[in-house]
């Protein structure tokens, strides 16, 4: 892939709101795709499990929450990483059914966050229910962009240092 | 904390790994389906998995093994529900400047998730 205006050329983002590329199986009806989200899925889950147990059942809450964070922010890592690096569009798209889909997929989860949240609520604690509703989604937005803005300024970083060089 | 043995854990990996591909193909087909720009694949899936897990929480404080929470409720529906995507998703809205598109996405399906989850709780 060559791009002519180098930087300027806004990239399609890589995830949902990424276009099929025309004449390619969608990945939802793709063998290999499910083969790869299988195995990344079930490694994202065993790794939430691990760190699941290995908390004192009274601070679950704050595991998931911190699950959801990081995995917000390394999602939007892989992606970026993705789009800015000129690799192959097998290669891509085998690290993100693998690692973004199936790994990312399956460590963060969101039913645990509705069902804490509910379950605070229903206990009558209807403030630290919100709190940790609204916490949780906009700090999650907020790690998602800072991932994708923080991938973009190295390499933006690391193309003007490139470019001095040459000179 | 309870106990858990290495069958167990493959137990809950292999469910988990079943979640991820049942995110992948029902995500998929509906985000197809609604021909729509808007992550709506996403938002199903935490909608309903949020009702599932209710439901099993629910199944497990009476009859059901802590085992199959643990397989269930943690690995099928845990590997199914996502909520890194939903995040990317919204900032990626936000970044467009969708500012009514990323509230939708990002309060909409929270509230919807929380009141799926309390719903499938008190069944």
């Amino acid at each position: 892939m060559s791009t002519k205006a180098e930087g300027r050329v806004p990239n399609a983002p890589v995830g949902t709101m990424a276009p099929a590329r025309p004449g390619s199986t969608p990945d939802y009806r793709s063998w290999s795709a499910v083969l790869m989200v299988f195995l990344g899925g079930a490694v994202g889950t065993v790794a939430r499990e691990s760190l699941d147990l290995a908390t004192p059942a009274e601070h679950l809450v704050a595991t998931t929450f911190i699950i959801n964070i990081v995995g917000s922010f390394s999602l939007a890592v892989v992606y970026t990483a993705l789009q800015e690096r000129k690799r192959s569009a097998a290669f891509q798209r085998r690290i993100r059914l693998l690692v973004g889909t199936g790994f990312m997929g399956g460590f963060t989860t969101y039913g645990s966050f509705a069902v804490a949240t509910a379950a605070a609520a229903s206990r009558g604690s209807v403030g630290d229910a919100a709190l940790y509703a609204a916490g949780s989604i906009l700090l999650g937005v907020v790690a998602a962009l800072l991932g994708r803005q923080l991938v973009e300024y190295i390499d933006r970083h690391r193309r003007a240092v490139a470019g001095s060089e040459a000179r | 904390m309870t106990s858990v043995t290495g069958l167990t854990v493959f137990a809950i990996a292999v469910a988990g790994g079943l979640g991820a591909v049942a995110r992948l193909v029902v995500g998929g087909a509906v985000q197809h389906w609604s021909r729509w720009k808007f992550p709506i694949g996403t938002a199903v899936l935490n909608v309903t998995g949020s009702f599932f897990l209710g439901l099993v929480m629910s199944a497990a404080a009476t009859s059901l093994a802590p085992t199959w929470l643990a397989i269930v409720g943690t690995g099928f529906l845990g590997g199914f529900t996502t909520f890194s995507t939903a995040s990317v998703d919204t900032a990626d809205l936000v970044r467009g400047r969708l500012w009514g598109q990323a509230a939708l996405n990002a309060g909409v399906t929270g509230l919807l998730s929380i009141a799926a989850a309390g719903l499938g709780y008190s069944l």
